[in-house]
């Protein structure tokens, strides 16, 4: 049976190596409704790894994943909205006709148009990828993740390239995105923490493939030198 | 809706191809000059035309499978590129889709290319092709279809090593040798011995080898895009 | 039952089977050479140089035997991505270019002997060829492709050379009888003293059990470098 909205979605003992190293050893995570969660951590600590995984991109080695109760391989692709360190876009092609892509192949009904409009990238509509710069680029990667409406969005440093209108238009939409409370969150993968603190209400400390601190609650700026402080000398 | 994703990824690699048109020039150019340098050598070796046919089959074969090499790298160049083809993945479309699209897409330009070739090598080793026209191409679309379906799924494979695009060739022309072993002897049926028919153990061979390959580049591709 | 630590664990019953097991594939071994050598009469037509014969068989067949190995090996790694079927996949793929390249140069050794020709492009030969390259193509996957993509692209050239073999070979008998010039020594009956049936019985046992033991060797080796790999990541995070 088709699932059409995503309450809680789990990853349990989770294993992941890359060649000698092993990252994840049983590493277990849940996000419930209505939870924003920000994943900080110092780099190499997994956590692009760790939402390639939940997105269903990459394997892990062992692990299982939960959804609203029942086992599955991975979240359904149609309820998930995933924003990688790549654009995730053919270079030749428009912004239009990436998005429409998008939008045929995930059976989208939203409109492009008024998407780009909210993310200012309105006179962008005919440029290629290859014309736009890096951080325009990502914007309208945004906007491919979440052209289908999804139920959970994953997102890997998304305002890594953004300047400060693009992450404050990025705060504003996500604020708004689960207002009426009918999608289930987001996991936001960042070092950006006090520019995005402010939109979550749980945070997520991954240290070597571990879990090391997980606070829910609102988080001010000396909640976070906290959290990092406490997480560096475990 | 699987009509629907075939067609929008079918439309997509044909678009890209349209708007950059660099598969298609990199195969055609590769076609001529390998054709020249083939006619050149025919007849710098003062070949008579029973010879120059009789090395005919080796020559347009041998001509097809490095112009194709380099139209099958090409074509993917895109998918890995800003790693586009994740983003295709995500959209939850059946991977199997995305590597059908994309054979049919490299038939294309691949088909194209060696119809090129073979009017090269018509033209400068003088030799008719158009009474045997309809069992070459037939023959042709057969080996096409074996060799795109095993290079779209090796592709991704060769980009993700350290060797890249020169992986390609090492672990796919082995797995060529039965089709190209095939394509050529049929070519000799029917350029030279004038024997060829459809019931031909060559064609059984050929057919066998499509439906293998596309059966295991359905299967597999999933595993080998995704990390 | 984990078989990690059948193959692994040092054990007393692990290492007297591998004795035992080296043992007789020894004697196996040297009673095939004595077979061949000193019990089988010279054949009447090519004279001693068809000893070559029992061992190329043999190896033959062993490279059949690693090949089906390398099949279900990459296809537990598809299905379980167990490093063990990793591990057993590369050294089926080694054994089987070993094995491989012996059944080239003995066929080669004989056909220059017997027909004052190495190679002829007839289809048997030209299978075995291309089984060859396709594990050489394998080999050098495994050497130069991405360390953390190449188990499982290394799985997936495994399962695409394994189902050549048979097709290959299914092709080779759809071929007409005039192309098949590799000598059919068996199907034609061409073996007429049993002391020669005997000998190439022993033949493909012995190499089909040396196969074995270079493979149990080989997978024990895989083991204990993925341990110590495991070993040394263990103190780096500590």
């Amino acid at each position: 049976m088709a699932v059409n909205e995503i309450s809680s979605f789990s990853g349990r003992n989770i294993w992941k190596g890359f060649g000698k190293t092993s990252l994840f050893r049983g590493l277990s995570i849940t996000i419930t409704k209505g939870e924003r969660v920000l994943l900080i951590g110092p780099n190499g600590s997994g956590k692009s790894t760790l939402l390639k995984i939940l997105a269903g991109i990459m394997h892990p080695e062992k692990g299982d994943f939960i959804l609203n109760g029942n086992p599955v391989a991975h979240a359904p692709y149609n309820l998930i909205g995933y924003m990688g360190h790549s654009p995730m876009l053919y270079s030749p092609l428009s912004v239009t006709e990436n998005l429409a892509i998008t939008a045929s192949l995930t059976n989208s009904h939203s409109s492009i148009q008024s998407l780009l409009e909210r993310l200012n990238l309105s006179k962008y509509v005919d440029h290629r990828i290859s014309e736009l710069s890096q951080g325009t680029a990502f914007r309208v990667s945004l906007c491919r993740a979440i052209l289908h409406n999804p139920q959970l969005l994953l997102l890997d440093e998304p305002t890594a390239s953004f300047d400060e209108d693009a992450t404050n238009r990025l705060k504003e939409y996500l604020n708004h995105w689960n207002s009426s409370g009918d999608r289930c969150g987001f996991i936001i993968a960042t070092h950006d923490v006090r520019r995005l603190c402010s939109i979550a209400n749980r945070i997520i400390v991954l240290k070597r493939g571990e879990i090391v601190k997980d606070s829910s609650g609102t988080f001010d700026d000396e909640d976070i030198v906290s959290l990092y402080l406490d997480a560096q000398l475990t | 809706m699987i009509w629907r994703s075939i067609i929008t990824l079918f439309s997509k690699d044909i678009s890209i191809e349209l708007r950059t048109r660099e598969t298609l020039s990199v195969q055609a150019t590769m076609s001529l000059i390998l054709g020249v340098i083939c006619s050149i050598g025919a007849h710098s070796a003062m070949l008579s035309p029973s010879e120059i046919l009789t090395v005919f089959p080796i020559l347009i074969w041998f001509t097809f499978l490095f112009s194709s090499a380099l139209a099958v790298a090409k074509g993917f160049e895109y998918e890995k590129d800003n790693d586009a083809i994740t983003g295709i993945i995500l959209t939850g479309v059946d991977p199997s889709l995305i590597y059908l699209s994309k054979v049919t897409a490299t038939l294309f330009t691949t088909i194209l290319g060696h119809i090129l070739a073979l009017i090269v090598f018509s033209l400068l080793l003088n030799i008719g092709i158009l009474p045997y026209i309809v069992p070459f191409l037939a023959v042709s679309i057969l080996c096409a279809i074996g060799y795109c379906s095993i290079s779209c799924l090796l592709t991704p494979v060769a980009l993700s090593s350290r060797l890249r695009g020169a992986m390609l060739p090492l672990i796919s022309l082995p797995l060529m040798f039965p089709i190209l072993f095939s394509a050529v002897e049929t070519t000799i049926e029917i350029f030279i011995d004038h024997t060829f028919s459809w019931s031909s153990v060559w064609v059984s061979i050929l057919l066998i080898f499509d439906v293998i390959y596309l059966t295991a580049g359905i299967n597999l591709f999933e595993k080998v895009v995704k990390e | 039952m984990d078989l990690k630590k059948i193959f692994w664990n040092n054990t007393a019953l692990s290492r007297s089977f591998e004795n035992i097991s080296l043992l007789v594939v020894f004697f196996l071994v040297a009673y095939a050479n004595y077979m061949v050598f000193l019990a089988v009469p010279n054949e009447r037509i090519m004279g001693p140089v068809q000893r070559i014969f029992y061992f190329h068989v043999g190896c033959a067949v062993a490279t059949y035997m690693a090949v089906a190995f390398l099949f279900f090996a990459s296809l537990g790694y598809l299905t379980t991505r167990s490093a063990l079927m990793d591990i057993l996949g590369e050294s089926a793929t080694e054994i089987a270019l070993v094995f491989c390249s012996i059944v080239m140069a003995t066929g080669m050794i004989w056909g220059k002997a017997a027909w004052n020709t190495a190679f002829r492009w007839e289809p048997r030969l030209v299978s075995f060829l291309i089984l060859l390259v396709i594990l050489v193509a394998i080999v050098v996957l495994r050497r130069f492709g991405n360390p953390q993509k190449t188990p499982l692209n290394s799985a997936v050239m495994g399962i695409l050379a394994a189902i050549n073999v048979p097709i290959v070979v299914f092709s080779v008998k759809l071929l007409p009888a005039s192309s098949q010039l590799h000598p059919q020594v068996v199907q034609n009956r061409g073996l007429r003293d049993p002391l020669f049936v005997k000998a190439m019985i022993i033949g493909i046992i012995a190499m089909c059990c040396f196969q074995l033991i270079l493979l149990w060797i080989r997978v024990r080796l895989g083991l204990a470098e993925s341990q110590l790999d495991e070993l040394e990541t263990e103190k780096l995070v500590n």
